[in-house]
């Protein structure tokens, strides 16, 4: 066999290894509780958290969203305010409240008859195995509802996806946040035309912040008779915070990847209702994130790492004195662009996941030394040949 | 010739409706106290406004952020007086650092490990706002001919110093009292209807206003009741056809909608 055949051979050899090595250190780190600490510190993170947290993404105007704060009023302010925000005429309220039970009989009384309009949107939540409803009063007009889970991933504490049609107990439901895009939309094909990818986990295109989305406190909103602003706009009800916008009130508050802690301990960054604000809006302009399947991303860090392990194979027989600044040099630099490219990506809305290929190259090129001392031993009792040893 | 000519009247008309379509804007923010003067009159320019005529004028320290109809926004942070026409002049600053230049100076940030000093201060600054107060609430709108005010009690002082605000003319009333309420009645010095007010107690002679929590209210004229009433018409209708009296329909107006009479 000629020497580049050797050395192709041994490339694909020590890629195996790798993955088997890969495969092995994975499974012992999540079945083994000592590694627990590890599993949890790593199960959040994503290298494209960068996106958001280092702020390159480009801003989008977000000018037909308006949220308004609940803060803690109880249900007689909220129909004020309903009533108040119904006098502005906006195309569609929705509703991130669930009245689960009957209080008052004559202010629930109110709060229904406020429910009466078609473009009044309820919600519900999913949690763990069954519904959390409104009290059946208020479900009186046959208002939707669609459920406020923002996803169903209960591995992941970071909200990066959401499903916006979910088929539960053989019933097809539909999320908070489509039905208010579709609303909005006023398009009977909405659903139709988005069902499979609304069917999937689809990557969230977070587009702002409170500071970026036209948001009022209570007192705001109730103090002017007219908000022309409101106009022909999606309207939310939902909490954020006590007071107005408080970083320090975590009710109702999510982790996403615009969380300024891309690792490490931090506290949840966004109120649920701007995480359906931002998903509205990406539902409103269409604008989704395509995924990589996973079969490329597999197949591309197979090609590229037998790529390097072929290159570092010559230069460790060829230039030994270099070769293990070279390797971690070029693993350094192949880690800062990759990760740098599925950036680039992800803002042509191409989301690529780096973790895979990164930790498949890396740990493949320095595992080179134990292919070599296995392909020596394989040498010396079976006169197996290799590129290092023939 | 004819078709031509009425053709470049059409595109005119519609290039000059979009040019004056454009400069419609909504007020996206707001600090300070800017005004917006549209011929004889002025008004405070409040968040969700829109406008597309008229000056806004900014004092030392106003800030205004506007939204245009495209959904671009315009900052305006300088005292002076600004017409409609120059908003566009004063679009906000894009962050124009391109993915490429950010990612590369994190990179560059996390290698010199510029961001790890944080410091670590074990302290609470509070201050602490004295509320005692009970009726009336804070935002009351109240027609009665006279106005109970009520407060809790604080064993470790003997006297109250009870305090009313004018807050049209900003002038203050001060009255010692031992109890833990007062009542007031209308008349044309003090309580004059029409007038909006705030009250707050306080247990020195020269408290640190700051520290005063104060319940705001307006004091109805019969026209402003009257106006009122209309407002909650359709309550007090329901309320009567559900068997209540007028005492207590007067009673739950007070208690759920601020709106004493």
């Amino acid at each position: 066999m000629s020497k580049t055949k050797l050395l192709f051979r041994d490339a694909f050899l020590c890629l195996l290894l790798s993955l088997v090595f890969l495969w092995g250190v994975s499974n012992l780190i999540l079945n083994l509780s000592i590694f627990n600490p590890f599993t949890g510190a790593f199960k959040d993170f994503s290298f494209l958290d960068l996106y958001y947290s280092e702020r390159m993404e480009k801003k989008e105007p977000l000018k037909d969203i308006v949220i308004v704060n609940i803060e803690q009023r109880d249900r007689l302010e909220i129909y004020e305010l309903l009533q108040h925000i119904k006098q502005q005429e906006p195309k569609v309220i929705g509703l991130d409240i669930i009245f689960a039970e009957e209080r008052e009989p004559f202010i629930d009384s109110l709060l229904v008859e406020s429910f009466s309009e078609d473009n009044v949107i309820l919600s519900k939540a999913f949690i763990t195995d069954h519904w959390v409803y409104n009290a059946p009063i208020f479900n009186q007009n046959k208002n939707e509802l669609g459920y406020s889970n923002l996803n169903f991933d209960r591995k992941n504490n970071v909200i990066r996806t959401f499903e916006g049609i979910k088929t539960i107990n053989n019933t097809k439901e539909y999320s908070f946040s489509t039905l208010v895009a579709k609303a909005f939309k006023n398009d009977s094909n909405y659903n139709k035309r988005l069902e499979q990818r609304l069917k999937k986990a689809t990557p969230i295109s977070y587009q702002g912040t409170q500071d970026d989305f036209f948001t009022f406190s209570y007192d705001e909103c109730m103090e002017q008779e007219r908000i022309p602003f409101l106009k022909d706009k999606i309207v939310l009800l939902g909490y954020l915070g006590t007071p107005h916008g408080s970083d320090y009130d975590i009710e109702d508050k999510f982790f996403t990847p615009l969380n300024k802690g891309l690792v490490g301990k931090s506290a949840p960054d966004m109120f649920g209702v701007l995480v359906h604000a931002n998903i509205i809006n990406m539902l409103l302009h269409e604008e989704f994130i395509a995924t990589t399947p996973f079969w490329l991303v597999l197949l591309i860090s197979s090609v590229l790492t037998f790529f390097f392990l072929a290159i570092f194979m010559v230069s460790s027989t060829k230039n030994p004195a270099s070769y293990t600044l070279s390797k971690k040099l070029t693993q350094l630099l192949f880690t800062v662009l990759l990760l740098w490219f599925s950036l680039w990506l992800y803002k042509h809305h191409i989301l690529f996941k780096p973790e895979v290929i990164i930790s498949i190259v890396v740990v493949s090129v320095d595992l080179i030394g134990l292919y070599k001392i296995i392909a020596n031993y394989f040498n010396k009792k079976y006169k197996w040949k290799s590129y290092f040893f023939q | 010739m004819e078709k031509l000519f009425l053709s470049v009247i059409f595109v005119l008309l519609v290039a000059t409706s979009n040019q004056l379509s454009a400069q419609e804007y909504a007020v996206f923010k707001t600090k300070g106290a800017p005004v917006l003067a549209i011929k004889n009159t002025t008004k405070p320019i409040k968040k969700g406004a829109v406008f597309s005529e008229g000056n806004l004028i900014l004092k030392a320290k106003d800030t205004v952020i506007l939204l245009d109809t495209k959904g671009l926004m315009y900052q305006l942070d300088q005292a002076k007086k600004y017409t409609v026409s120059e908003v566009k002049e004063y679009q906000k600053d894009e962050d124009k650092e391109g993915l490429s230049k950010k990612y590369f100076s994190y990179v560059w940030k996390q290698i010199n490990d510029k961001n790890r000093t944080k410091n670590h201060t074990g302290n609470v600054y509070r201050e602490g706002i004295m509320d005692f107060l009970i009726t009336p609430l804070d935002s009351t709108a109240i027609a009665a001919n006279e106005i109970n005010f009520v407060w809790n009690e604080n064993t470790e002082e003997t006297y109250t110093y009870f305090f009313l605000k004018n807050k049209r003319n900003n002038t203050m009333v001060k009255i010692k009292t031992e109890g833990t309420s007062i009542t007031l009645y209308q008349n044309n010095s003090l309580l004059v209807k029409g007038e909006s007010y705030a009250w707050g107690i306080a247990y020195e002679k020269y408290p640190d206003f700051n520290r005063v929590k104060f319940n705001s209210f307006d004091y109805l004229n019969q026209f402003q009741e009257e106006e009122r009433s209309k407002d909650y018409f359709i309550v007090i209708e329901e309320l009567k056809s559900n068997g209540f009296s007028s005492e207590e329909i007067d009673e739950s107006l007070c208690e759920y909608f601020q709106f004493c009479r």
